[in-house]
């Protein structure tokens, strides 16, 4: 009696863990359409991983697995225009919405991807991308032309590899640590806590960095007429140049020190309170740099 | 005209509120005053990213309730309005959200630099001081379910952050209340708690 409930128990036992491995089973997905060279690719999904790749083909190529309670998964397109999209809004609090994905598109089409949670890695795109991730890390390798990137608590790393152009890169976060090596003539990011590192593999003109606690720090030559904003409450901000630059410094702090290696030391403004304020120029003055913080200490360092 | 007296002044000039002989005055000493005309600049820039918003106009209830509550005499709202389901137009799930917050951050965007100057929107301003912050915390509460626990964590200690960074500058100024370079770091943490905001809507 008692070994014929044992085995009532095991059975039962069996048949959960089955119904168990039923339950967080994973669909394997593989679609081929076509998309123009020109053309743009659209990805939706929820959490797991998105990867994608640039190729030479006309042809968006998607494999991977889609998590069993993924009910609405679309993919579709109209050659112009290609879409991958899991709707998860309605089903959002079940549990196996994962989409592991794997996607080719022509290098030179835009792409604009959407995920709450998953981590997105980007390589050998060359045409446009946009980038959203609430907690997931962006990841783009190679050299768009333009990156638009925006997270809550995600990072975003950008490694440029075309040492002619570079990429365009605009970068929002909050919390999310934003490092951009490669950059083009023109970057612009912020974050509240989040440290910002941006390099540039060609001269920026145009580079506005933002931050609130998080720490800035940028590498860069300097186009002529170039225009540097740089801001951060209390975080530090240390800008490496050319030692030849030819700029316009403007760098402000109410609290923070200022450590300069290509001119004058701050001086104190206020009567009444601790600013300090440094107005110089190096070279022909070209270039116009502005460095504001509250607390946050800067640091103008030579290369 | 005083450096103080200008910057006072500088809102109702890019209103386009000033009467001739003021304006005049004020264009006067902007003309001779490089510190002053920063100010102005860092204001236009400032109004010009507010224009750079998109236009979202609330689709359902929700908007009533907020428009009453930032303006107790507005007339009621239409329902309706621009919501799409086209793809590629991908304004679904955070629309409405995004209308409060876009509204949200035109209030935000809206408040003046300087405590000292006071307007006939003074009565607006106060009552929609508070609300911005109320609508992002009720949003963010409401969305708690819905959005990853870590992100919903950076919101909140990175709005502390800001909030901390806020009242560091507020309390700078009373040190300091003509220091313009105070004024204008107060104008851009107002406009990341804005752009706060707008990610919120977006997440």
């Amino acid at each position: 009696m008692r070994h014929a409930r044992l085995t009532t128990a095991l059975m039962g036992t069996a048949l959960l863990a089955a119904l168990a491995a039923t339950a967080t089973a994973d669909r394997p997905i593989e679609e081929s359409l076509e998309l123009a060279a020109d053309g743009e690719l659209q990805v939706e999904i929820l959490s797991g991983s998105l990867v994608v790749h640039g190729w030479d083909r006309a042809e968006v190529r998607v494999t991977g697995t889609v998590g069993d309670d993924v009910e609405d998964l679309d993919i579709g397109g109209d050659g112009g225009r290609a879409w991958v999209e899991i709707d998860g809004d309605h089903v959002r609090r079940r549990h196996n919405l994962d989409a592991d994905l794997e996607i080719w598109l022509p290098s030179t089409a835009r792409l604009a991807v959407d995920t709450l949670s998953a981590d997105i890695d980007v390589s050998e795109v060359a045409g446009e991308l946009e980038l959203g991730s609430v907690s997931g890390d962006i990841t783009v390798s190679g050299s768009p032309s333009s990156m638009e990137a925006e997270t809550v608590s995600g990072d975003v790393r950008l490694d440029g590899t075309d040492s002619r152009a570079g990429t365009a890169a605009a970068v929002e976060t909050v919390s999310g640590n934003v490092q951009l090596h490669g950059v083009g003539r023109t970057v612009e990011a912020s974050a509240v806590s989040g440290r910002i590192e941006v390099s540039a593999v060609a001269q920026v003109h145009d580079v506005g960095l933002e931050t609130v606690s998080g720490d800035v720090e940028l590498a860069a030559a300097l186009a002529p007429g170039a225009r540097v904003d740089i801001s951060s409450h209390s975080g530090s901000i240390v800008l490496r140049l050319p030692g030849d630059t030819s700029a316009s410094f403007d760098v402000s702090t109410f609290n923070g020190s200022v450590d300069n290696d290509f001119g004058p030391p701050a001086e104190r403004v206020d009567r009444f309170g601790p600013g300090k304020s440094l107005e110089f120029s190096t070279g022909g003055g070209d270039a116009r740099i502005s460095i504001e913080t509250f607390s946050g200490d800067v640091g103008l360092k030579r290369q | 005209m005083t450096c103080r007296e200008t910057l006072d002044r500088l809102d109702d000039l890019v209103d386009g509120r000033l009467a001739a002989a003021e304006r005049q005055a004020v264009r006067s000493h902007l003309a001779g005053c490089l510190a002053c005309s920063r100010e102005l600049a860092a204001l236009r820039r400032l109004q010009g990213r507010a224009a750079e918003l998109p236009g979202v106009a609330p689709r359902r209830d929700l908007w009533p309730a907020i428009r009453n509550r930032i303006e107790p005499s507005a007339e009621p709202a239409e329902e309706g309005g621009a919501g799409t389901n086209a793809r590629f137009a991908p304004a679904r799930r955070w629309w409405p959200l995004a209308a409060a917050a876009a509204l949200a951050v035109a209030v935000l965007l809206a408040r003046p630099a300087s405590r000292s100057a006071p307007d006939s929107r003074a009565t607006i301003r106060t009552e929609a001081d508070a609300t911005p912050r109320t609508l992002l915390l009720e949003t963010l509460e409401a969305r708690r379910g819905e959005l990853p626990a870590e992100s919903v964590r950076a919101f909140e200690s990175d709005l502390e952050i800001l909030d901390h960074a806020i009242r560091e500058i507020e309390g700078a100024l009373e040190i300091s209340p003509e220091s313009r370079r105070l004024r204008l770091l107060l104008a851009e943490r107002r406009q990341q708690e804005a752009e706060l905001l707008k990610l919120l809507a977006r997440a």
